[in-house]
């Protein structure tokens, strides 16, 4: 089964729907990048918290208090550990994508979902409950914020992708 | 070849990421934490984690067994707090419970700092209890005046109340009695610092001052 191009193109000689899955590539091969990026960030985390050792913050004095909070873990398992997981599921699914395996749009969409749900948590613990913010902790909300941007975009050119026409 | 490619990078992170992970927790270029020696290395552990004041790997560590209820409790706790202005870079305190029978009180003073830490302001109400310590102890109902001071810090009260009763609580409290009992102490406050008692009493800025100091001289 192969997707045909309309017989429209546009003055540069790309159908629009070749645009579009240039446009979706491209915003996937980002996504890969931030998902790295995250990942990083979150083993970095798990490890220290794994090893028992202090996290280098440079921002935020009380990173401690986030860190060695009752939050920090879900019984041994550090909740930063639950973030590289996350992470290293959105580089899978994005390089996918990115190579033309359709099936993990929906995929990468629903756990961009979550993951933002869970960052929104996590932000409010850090404001409301802890008084106190992680630099680490910061920085991993600031991609996940970018990735359900992407997310978000790539959801709604989805829905207005025009119908394909199987040959 | 391009068909499964996508697989060998996802592979090759996944490699990656793993190797990474596995050398960083094995990288030792952080000094460790100070090892308790003399007396408390022979110690059971306490309640896990414990409530850490300062940075963990601090190269002094001092740990102090108290009873939110003892005066001579109390008398320490601005002291402490001077000591940890003093040495913000060098120094953490670690609070264990030591609960003394005669004092009514204290398992429930005891109980509320636990509640409090499971909404991560144990800190908080460690130095409210002591600050406050003839209000609460003076109250006909303490467990409402505990639960008045939750109510000043913010916390949830709900919560707050029925964490006091909590098994967590309970079970980080017998941990801290465990190791109380393992290490064969007799009275509160009963000071470490790195591991050393410090017997002379009671305990002034100076008699700290002279013993993180010494604790510092040690590692140079």
């Amino acid at each position: 089964m192969k997707e045909a191009d309309p017989p429209f193109a546009n003055p540069n000689g790309q159908s629009p729907i070749t645009r579009r899955r240039r446009i979706e590539s491209c915003l996937y091969i980002l996504a890969a990048f931030i998902a790295l990026l995250g990942l990083s960030d979150s083993i970095y985390l798990t490890v220290q918290h794994l090893a028992g050792r202090d996290v280098d913050c440079i921002a935020f004095a009380a990173c401690e208090t986030v860190l060695t909070s009752s939050y920090a873990a879900i019984g041994k398992i550090p909740v930063a550990a639950f973030g590289a997981l996350a992470y290293f599921g959105v580089f899978s699914l994005a390089t996918l994508a990115a190579f033309g395996r359709e099936w993990t749009r929906r995929l990468f969409i629903c756990l961009v979902g979550v993951m933002m749900g869970a960052t929104c948590w996590l932000l409010y613990l850090q404001a409301f409950v802890l008084h106190a913010f992680c630099d680490f902790c910061l920085l991993s909300a600031a991609l996940t914020t970018i990735l359900a941007a992407i997310g978000l975009v790539i959801f709604f050119t989805g829905k207005n992708r025009p119908a394909v026409i199987h040959s | 070849m391009k068909r499964y490619l996508p697989y060998a990078i996802i592979l090759a992170v996944f490699l990656i990421a793993t190797g990474a992970g596995i050398e960083l927790y094995q990288n030792h270029d952080q000094p460790p934490a100070p090892v308790p020696k003399g007396k408390l290395a022979f110690g059971k552990p306490g309640a896990e984690p414990p409530h850490i004041r300062g940075r963990a790997k601090a190269p002094v560590a001092l740990e102090e067994f108290g009873d939110f209820q003892c005066l001579p409790c109390s008398l320490l706790f601005p002291v402490l707090k001077q000591a940890e202005a003093d040495y913000s870079e060098v120094l953490s305190v670690t609070f264990r419970h030591y609960p003394l029978n005669q004092h009514t009180h204290a398992i429930d003073a005891a109980r509320a700092a636990e509640a409090a830490g499971l909404q991560g302001h144990f800190w908080e109400m460690h130095d409210s209890l002591y600050e406050s310590r003839l209000v609460w102890l003076n109250a006909a109902d303490t467990r409402a005046a505990l639960t008045s001071l939750a109510a000043k810090l913010g916390l949830d009260i709900d919560r707050f109340q029925k964490d006091m009763d909590n098994e967590e609580v309970t079970r980080r409290l017998a941990a801290d009695m465990e190791r109380v009992t393992s290490l064969e102490l007799d009275r509160t406050p009963s000071v470490f610092i790195n591991g050393d008692p410090i017997t002379v009493r009671p305990i002034t800025i100076e008699i700290l001052h002279a013993a993180i100091d010494a604790a510092r001289g040690k590692q140079k």
